[in-house]
């Protein structure tokens, strides 16, 4: 090669890695860009009545971040978030994640460590609402599912019944039996759900007596006799025909509440209240909510867990600060109140004191369903291996409703797949 | 080379039909080709979510084939492509042997009314299936009650789900694959039933030794497409039961949705994945062979 053409290449070299480096130095451009962009702040929400209380308040508090709010259906949210993170890009800064999903993702530790924020505040909640993997503390649970029992009591006093004060269950099933023979068995107290929510409602049942499948590392940690009992008073109640088969999300079942069929069933807020009054507004004054009944008189009294949602942040995303900013904003007055208007139940206990949670109810009788619920102590559950315990519980809970198993054979069965996670 | 074809080399340049078909390469090498090729890559690694990837070897695959409900999967869904492909097919030939005997536009018209059920969305046929199959206000109930039966669990039985499925399946595909069997009946000339009712054959005979050789390439693909699309069932189980009760309806594309998304370990999702196709391939070999070797016999 003579000197020439040695020129020539050591020029095309120089060019070539001018602009490799101009190339990598639009990144550094880009960053550039996210520091103009650091402001941005990208949130994705499933709950439809999030967004107008997000813009209004959230971005009046933090004027400094231009807030995206992506709308993204509750049964696409975890698809998308796996589909972002694995790709490393377009992640969210925020995410609002089912209260039951949110085992697995904590656990992969992809998520904003939030322990320096609320681990303070760890008495302001109860037990089981400060949420995390990892031994991190990632966000807190809000619109707890509080369990409750709601029964139309106008139409069980037209067959003379009401459901007493303080109530056992074995006070609860004396009412549904002599509901049953006063109406020829064609209204209800309880309602069984088919599939996963079925597992859920027995679930619910469960941790209300203490019981849990996981404890706060990941261990299994469950008490199979207290499963097994709770599993045989739920079949025993169908096997004496006191159960509405049905769910909440079938047109159907308003029309049961409707001509009374249903007159009873066991829910959280969000479907115990809520829907209920969206779907059925003409019963207003014939429901109230009786708070979970005890398994015994001596008991203390817990509800059960049945769902919820919380925010977090992206660990990976732009704008760290935006996230932590958007989740703690929940807790301010404003954004509590805005919990109380679009969810219902607050799980901060100290929310009484910044805004007014003394909302009688009239669809309720002027009851004050909100405190009621929220009254009664929350108890403390894990949602670890979630998909895997929801399905291994819902394949044997339907067995046991079908006969096919025993509830301590169905309880066996959903310990040893759970063990072998 | 005729006058006519050194027409058209003149006129045409010898890239025209690699041009013509490159549309459909364009689209297919990277979403089509590429998933498959990205799947199995896939199917090699540890990728935990958020972090980098880690090559794996065939763990993946020894985790799926290890796990007790990647059986029960396959094992449902092949009972219902059974189940289905068997209940279809002569209901298939029967629907198309009956369009054959209309006038054709009486059959025109058949046609449109028992094709329209492909064309409407599977989640909506889904959702009113399943109000059909309510046991209390169902439709399907309310008539079986008329004649002092039910009420049928449809859903909610271990037994019968999987069957309530199949149902909602060949509801909404048998008058599509009628119709490209009454097509393939159409090719079959008059003159060969004719020559065969001379030799003294019979309805049964006839259809037996004239329209069912006949009809075997036709035959073979509906089985092939509707056997590939029985594998990879999904959506009308994920409305009406969820794979149950009791994981009675629990299918193979639902384990890979719940490995990738649920449980976030796309590795062992792409391994299933490359399993299922792997059944697919060898079901499809053996129908194909299954009708082949008979052609030869």
């Amino acid at each position: 090669m003579n000197r020439a053409w040695k020129r020539k290449a050591v020029v095309c070299g120089v060019t070539a890695v001018a602009v490799v480096l101009t190339a990598c130095g639009s990144d550094d451009a880009g960053s550039t860009g996210d520091e103009e962009s650091a402001d941005e702040l990208e949130i994705w929400v499933f709950s439809s009545s999030a967004p107008p209380v997000i813009e209004d308040g959230f971005t009046a508090a933090f004027p400094q971040y231009d807030v995206e709010i992506v709308e993204v259906p509750i049964a696409d949210v975890t698809q998308r978030l796996v589909v972002a993170l694995q790709g490393g890009d377009d992640l969210p800064d925020v995410v609002q994640v089912p209260l039951r999903e949110s085992g697995g993702l904590f656990a992969t530790g992809q998520f904003l460590d939030l322990s320096e924020e609320l681990g303070p505040m760890e008495d302001d909640f109860a037990d089981g609402i400060l949420v995390g993997g990892n031994g991190e503390i990632n966000s807190f649970t809000m619109g707890p599912g509080n369990m409750g029992l709601w029964v139309n009591q106008e139409a069980l006093a037209e067959h003379g019944l009401a459901i007493p004060d303080n109530p056992t269950w074995d006070d609860v099933v004396a009412v549904a039996r002599e509901l049953q023979t006063a109406s020829g068995g064609k209204q209800y107290l309880f309602v069984q759900p088919p599939g996963t929510n079925g597992a859920n409602m027995f679930n619910a049942f469960f941790n209300s007596r203490g019981g849990t499948w996981w404890d706060e590392d990941g261990e299994l940690a469950v008490d199979e006799d207290l499963a097994t009992q709770t599993l045989e008073f739920m079949v025993g109640l169908d096997q004496e025909g006191l159960v509405y088969h049905g769910v909440w999300t079938d047109a159907t079942y308003w029309d049961a509440i409707r001509n009374q069929e249903i007159v009873g069933w066991t829910m959280n807020f969000g479907v115990g209240s809520t829907s209920l009054q969206e779907n059925v507004p003409e019963q207003s004054g014939q429901w109230q909510l009786v708070t979970w009944p005890t398994w015994a008189e001596s008991d203390e009294q817990r509800t059960g867990v049945f769902g919820g949602s919380l925010y977090a942040g992206l660990d990976g995303a732009d704008n760290p600060q935006g996230a932590r900013d958007f989740i703690m904003w929940w807790l301010t007055p404003e954004g509590l109140q805005a919990q109380a208007d679009t969810l219902g139940l607050v799980s901060y206990r100290r929310a009484a004191e910044e805004i007014d949670l003394d909302i009688e109810d009239p669809y309720f009788g002027g009851q004050n369903v909100r405190h009621d619920l929220a009254s009664v102590p929350y108890p403390a559950f894990h949602f670890f291996h979630w998909p895997e315990t929801e399905a291994a519980i819902t394949a044997a809970v339907d067995q046991a409703y079908a006969g096919d198993l025993t509830p301590a054979e169905a309880v066996e069965q959903i310990v040893a797949e759970l063990s072998a996670l | 080379m005729s006058a006519t074809a050194r027409r058209s080399a003149r006129k045409y340049p010898a890239s025209a039909p690699y041009l013509f078909i490159a549309p459909f390469f364009v689209l297919f090498v990277p979403f089509g080709a590429g998933s498959v090729l990205l799947a199995l890559g896939i199917s090699f690694l540890d990728w935990p979510l958020g972090q980098p990837p880690e090559f794996a070897g065939f763990d993946k695959f020894a985790t799926v084939l290890d796990d007790p409900l990647f059986g029960k999967a396959m094992g449902n869904t092949l009972y219902m492509l059974v189940g289905f492909l068997l209940a279809l097919l002569p209901l298939c030939l029967f629907v198309a042997v009956l369009l054959k005997q209309l006038r054709r536009r009486t059959a025109n018209l058949v046609q449109v009314v028992i094709f329209a059920p492909i064309t409407m969305s599977l989640i909506a046929v889904a959702l009113v299936f399943d109000l059909l199959y309510n046991e209390r206000v169902g439709f399907v109930n309310n008539v079986l009650d008329l004649v002092g039966v039910g009420p049928v669990p449809f859903l909610t039985d271990a037994d019968l789900a999987p069957w309530s499925i199949i149902a909602l399946r060949i509801w909404r595909v048998l008058g599509y694959y009628a119709v490209i069997l009454y097509a393939g009946l159409q090719s079959i000339p008059d003159e060969y039933y004719e020559a065969a009712q001379l030799d003294g054959a019979g309805a049964w005979q006839r259809f037996r030794h004239v329209t069912f050789p006949l009809l075997k390439p036709v035959t073979l693909f509906v089985l092939v497409a509707s056997s590939i699309a029985a594998w990879e069932l999904f959506a009308e189980v994920q409305v009406l039961t969820d794979g149950g009760p009791a994981r009675s309806t629990l299918t193979a594309v639902m384990y890979i949705f719940g490995a990738s998304f649920e449980q976030f370990d796309l590795g062992k999702g792409a391994a299933a994945s490359v399993l299922l196709a792997a059944a697919i391939i060898v079901s499809t070999a053996v129908a194909s062979r299954l009708l082949r070797s008979d052609d030869r016999a």
